[in-house]
């Protein structure tokens, strides 16, 4: 994004929209449209048709308590060039309400509800504006500012009534396999199955509400909300460096991808420069996460598949990716290894060689998972051409990461909008044809090769560079000064990215995860309707979900 | 044969039991899922019945499709056309005075059977081999019942080819 | 019917000592009760031993070890499962249709029991050698599959009851290429019992090929082997206890002693198989007898034959993933289905040239 780009684009807007548009370009490059109320579809429509913004990249609100204003962030992206724009619509805080954004893009669907359920904010027009995250009877809305917390526990359900899931016209009762809704032709054929929050292969509590015609699913309500423990609340009142840890509570199997987002977030707003044997290390450890993570969701997937055995055997490979971490940092799982201004500590003198024995064998491990898993003719007639995700349904509803690859799209923020060091590495970025089940799951093998040649690159690059500093000049009680910064990288389950907000006090004002998994997954009705219960399940493996991060 | 033996009364006792039992189930039970139960033991006892007349093949052939097949036709379709709940679904159960008049007709009907066989000469045709009776029985249905075979296959073929055609039509429609 | 006499002449002196000391006719049924019982013990004890080897083999090839712990190599693991199983409390859900819901553990049992009756486990220990065993075991083996929907539309969940019309749709559709390919050794043996179809592959060819049918039809060993894994409800056709799509399937709501009952029939099954495929296509219990304990070393060829074909079991269940069901169906009928009526045909012909 070039200055002189960006000075076109601030002029035409300006000149576009007028008075109810105020365009600003703040010092970190992305143009910021201030928009009224009444007008943000109308902007956001022009801004999608006319500029190109298709991909609704986040939807966030930040409570401006001082000003009264509840600010709702919406940052569009332009995948093709790339190009991010923030159209912010502060709102007045006593009654905010705003035109829903799902007519132009459907992404907003879950985010809106999201900002609704933690801010209070009504989007008028929103096809289902209920709370996503706490129970539908939860008072008050605990992302504002004055929400006091109090005592209140969701209500009992009596297991035999069970709770009512809201299709998108009407109410359905779950109760027994006679219940029908004589939905579509008429005829009392469709029954609902509950994939509920405990269930083999939910990969953490997630609950999907399935109508199904027989084996075919026919609509599918996906209920989220069971792991929301408040991290983006928790963290406004700890200080910038105690919020590390539980960023490594989001997607609890790439720790150090969720480190590396917000602390860099964190230099960026605080100016802070990181010496570049930390930064190598922390590309390093990245890398080494993406693959731990991707092998994990290819054992899962072979495991909802049914392959008891390749899941296991991609454990024996990660114990040996744990026991480098608990080598660097003494945590295996959770490991908090980044700080804000570089690394925790060096890397020991064991750890090179131990890295380098685990380079020459992975391609070992890899062909055995392909003998098992990949080349197996059951797994390829389960995976190949079950789902159709087009460019237009990813693209629609903001899906990042290998899905978005699979349709063919080519956008992986390290090469689009390289972050730390990924410029100065050779590496190439996988891409599918399909957009099915199998690209999802071939993608992320093809992405642990590319890793692996990341890997060996920094690690010939830290014996080039030598011993030095792994941390930066770091004020010892950080107070940023007032001001906002994003930054988005690519982690193994899509583009994540973190926004903070600070007001110059040693806790962040506002915390914003921009989970790709939780968007992600509103396109999972669609992508699952017509097919049957067992690509349901491989469908879902596909998503790799990590209800951590979905949850928050 | 001559004269059974205690061992050969206890069986007979139990499989008639069973049957007469099973029957009667199926009659009275007010789930329907429960008379076909019942049912499905009714013919298990009509196939000890005839293993205890060394009438092997019959036996197996009553298990594989009376239990194996027909009763499992049958369970899909109550699953399928079942009105209201499972537990009072067979409607038909006879009580007061229809039970008074079916069983004064069945003891008529039964009275009248049990003369007819205790009064009729019975002679057994002596063709059938005591053994390899299933060479026998392929050589009779091959050679001299071929029409009969013949007409029962395409008879099989009918009704598969209209199963196709329903389901097919099911998958058009939807 | 044939007493149960096949047995080492078990018969006469059995009753015969009873009859000393009760009523001839209480002597018979105590003779043949024990027989039952005695099927029983054997199915536990295969379902016990199989289960150990099934999570030592399992657990080996998952690089990992196994039941170590109880006992030396765990042998005691199963042992202490089954007294866990069976001390645990039977819970009956609310809901579901007690009568099936109770029954349906049974009913899976007693077919596993009944196929058990005409296994050729030695010349001389087959407990009903039936003129018609092959055909015996095959209907049987489909009273299981009412043993399941009952399980799964008893249990008033919505999982259990799409596990149990699963399992049906399996058992039936792949019980037709079964009989066909069981149809084919039954050809070249020229009759339907067990022990004749054993007797007809004694010897050898060119003094070294043993003259079992697996090699005059290996295809038919194949389709079979194949349609033993689904009827039993093995990988890769475990949809009906699809561990990862439907909990687990007709087996959901079922816990303590009545899963394990379940769990023994699954076992019991799996090796009947193997032992059917012995039967018709390994040879049996044929095999070079030393001359130490001859009357035992049939019995070790049979059960040595029927443990390996297990041992091929548990490996494809360790290393192949399931089906989908139209996949499934699909695989049965278009595929199956017609290759074992070439099957037939290739047998047919060769019947045509031995005679």
């Amino acid at each position: 994004m070039k200055t002189k780009d960006v000075e076109k684009k601030k002029a035409a807007l300006s000149k576009r929209f007028g008075e109810a548009v105020t365009v600003t370009l703040p010092k970190d490059g992305i143009l910021e449209a201030v928009v009224a109320p009444p007008q943000v579809v109308e902007v956001l429509r022009a801004l999608k048709e006319d500029y190109d913004f298709h991909q609704l990249h986040d939807l966030t609100a930040v409570d401006y308590i001082k000003d009264n204003q509840i600010t709702v962030v919406y940052r569009l992206m332009n995948l093709e060039k790339p190009d991010m724009m923030v159209v912010k619509v502060p709102l007045d805080r006593s009654q905010p309400e705003v035109a829903t954004a799902t007519d132009v893009y459907p992404a907003a669907n879950w985010l809106e509800r999201e900002v609704y359920d933690y801010f209070g904010v009504k989007f008028t027009g929103h096809p289902n504006l209920t709370r996503i995250m706490l129970w539908d009877g939860f008072e008050g809305h605990p992302f504002r500012k004055d929400f006091q917390a109090f005592d209140q526990a969701p209500p009992d359900y009596d297991p035999f009534e069970t709770a009512y899931v809201d299709f998108s016209e009407g109410r359905l009762q779950l109760t027994d396999v006679s219940s029908n809704g004589n939905r579509g032709n008429g005829s009392p054929r469709t029954f609902i199955l509950n994939f509920g929050p405990q269930h083999p292969s939910t990969h953490g509590v997630f609950r999907a509400a399935v109508e199904l015609d027989g084996e075919t699913i026919v609509d599918l309500k996906p209920v989220i909300g069971y792991l929301h423990r408040g991290l983006e609340k928790i963290v406004e009142n700890r200080t910038w460096a105690q919020v590390i840890p539980y960023t490594d509570r989001t997607d609890y199997l790439a720790t150090m991808n969720n480190n590396h987002v917000y602390v860099l977030a964190v230099e960026k707003l605080a100016g802070i420069q990181v010496p570049p044997r930390a930064e190598l290390i922390r590309v390093l450890m990245a890398e080494l996460n993406r693959i731990h993570s991707h092998l994990m969701a290819i054992g899962c997937l072979g495991l909802d598949c049914g392959a008891i055995t390749p899941f296991l055997y991609v454990w024996r490979e990660r114990e040996k990716i744990y026991d480098l971490f608990e080598m660097v940092c003494g945590g295996r799982l959770l490991t908090t290894y980044f700080r804000i201004g570089g690394v925790a500590r060096d890397l020991p003198e064991e750890f090179l060689p131990c890295l380098k024995k685990l380079l020459t064998e992975m391609p070992g491990y890899i062909e055995q998972y392909n003998n098992i898993l990949s080349g197996n003719e059951i797994f390829q007639m389960r995976l190949k051409k079950v789902a159709h995700l087009t460019k237009e349904m990813a693209m629609k509803y903001s899906i990042t990461g290998p899905m978005l690859r699979s349709t063919g799209i080519n956008y992986d923020v390290r090469k689009v909008d390289p972050y730390s060091l990924y410029s100065q590495f050779d590496f190439q970025v996988p891409l599918g044809k399909n957009g099915d089940a199998w690209d999802f799951y071939w993608l992320r093998v093809l992405e642990m090769w590319q890793s692996l040649r990341i890997v060996w690159q920094a690690t010939e690059y830290l014996e080039e560079m030598g011993p030095g500093p792994v941390m930066g000049k770091v004020p010892k009680a950080l107070k940023p000064p007032a001001g906002e910064a994003y930054v988005h990288i690519e982690s193994p389950k899509g583009d994540l990215g973190c926004y903070v907000v600070s007001d110059g006090g040693p806790n962040p004002y506002r915390f914003r995860w921009r989970p790709p998994l939780f968007i992600n997954l509103q396109s999972l009705p669609e992508l699952v309707r017509g097919w049957k219960i067992a690509d349901f399940i491989a469908i879902f493996a596909g998503y790799d979900a990590v209800m951590g991060e979905i949850d928050r | 044969m001559g004269e059974p033996t205690t061992g050969k009364i206890i069986v007979f006792s139990v499989l008639t039991a069973m049957v007469i039992g099973g029957g009667l189930g199926v009659v009275f039970l007010r789930n329907v899922f429960h008379a076909l139960v019942a049912m499905v033991v009714c013919f298990l006892g009509v196939a000890g019945v005839y293993f205890s007349l060394q009438a092997d093949f019959l036996a197996v052939m009553q298990v594989l499709i009376y239990v194996g097949a027909v009763a499992v036709v049958i369970a899909f379709a109550v699953m399928l056309t079942r009105r209201g709940t499972m537990a009072d679904s067979n409607r038909f159960v006879a009580s007061g005075l229809q039970l008074a008049i079916g069983a004064a007709v069945a003891a008529g009907v039964g009275v009248a059977l049990l003369r007819l066989i205790c009064e009729t000469a019975w002679q057994a045709s002596g063709k059938f081999p005591a053994t390899d009776v299933t060479r026998f029985l392929g050589e009779a249905l091959l050679t001299r019942l071929p029409i009969p075979f013949e007409i029962a296959a395409v008879l099989l073929l009918v009704a598969l080819v209209g199963a196709v055609m329903i389901a097919l039509e099911e998958v058009h429609k939807s | 019917m044939p007493d149960v006499t096949q047995g080492l002449g078990a018969y006469e002196v059995i009753v015969g000592w009873l009859s000393g000391f009760t009523p001839h006719w209480l002597a018979e049924v105590l003779y043949r009760v024990g027989a039952g019982l005695l099927i029983l013990t054997l199915i536990s004890t295969l379902a016990l031993v199989l289960v150990y080897i099934l999570r030592k083999v399992m657990g080996h090839m998952q690089c990992r070890l196994g039941p170590r712990v109880t006992g030396p190599f765990g042998l005691l693991q199963t042992a202490a499962d089954a007294v866990k199983l069976m001390q645990k409390e039977d819970i009956i859900p609310t809901n579901v249709d007690r009568f099936l819901f109770i029954l349906a553990p049974y009913v899976v049992f007693f077919s596993c029991g009944m196929i058990f009756m005409v296994l050729p486990l030695s010349p001389t220990w087959i407990l009903n050698d039936l003129e018609v065993g092959v055909l015996f075991f095959v209907a049987f083996g489909s009273l299981a599959s009412f043993g399941l929907l009952m399980g799964g539309f008893g249990s008033n969940n919505k999982y259990s009851l799409v596990g149990g019309m699963r399992s049906v749709a399996q058992v039936v559709s792949y019980e037709v290429p079964m009989v066909l390919a069981i149809l084919g050794a039954v050809m070249l043996a020229g009759s339907l019992s067990m022990h004749q179809i054993v007797v007809a592959q004694e010897g050898m060819w060119l003094g070294f090929i043993p003259k079992w049918f697996i090699f005059l039809q290996p295809l038919g060993f194949v389709i079979y082997f194949l349609c033993g894994l689904a009827e039993t409800g093995q990988t890769p056709f475990d949809l009906p206890e699809g561990e990862s799509e439907l909990v687990a399937g007709y087996n959901t709501e079922y816990s303590g002693m009545r899963f394990a009952l379940f769990f023994l029939a699954e076992f019991g099954n799996l090796f009947a198989i193997s032992a059917m495929a012995t039967t018709l296509f390994l040879g049996g219990w044929h095999g070079p007898v030393f001359s130490f304990l001859p009357w035992l070393w049939p019995f070790v060829w049979f059960m040595a034959k029927a443990m390996a074909l297990t041992f091929c079991m548990m490996w494809v269940r360790s290393t192949w993933l399931r089906f989908r069901i139209d996949q499934m169906m699909d695989f049965a009928w278009k595929i199956l289905v017609p290759l074992s009526l070439l099957n037939i045909f290739i047998t047919a012909g060769e019947v045509a040239i031995i005679r």
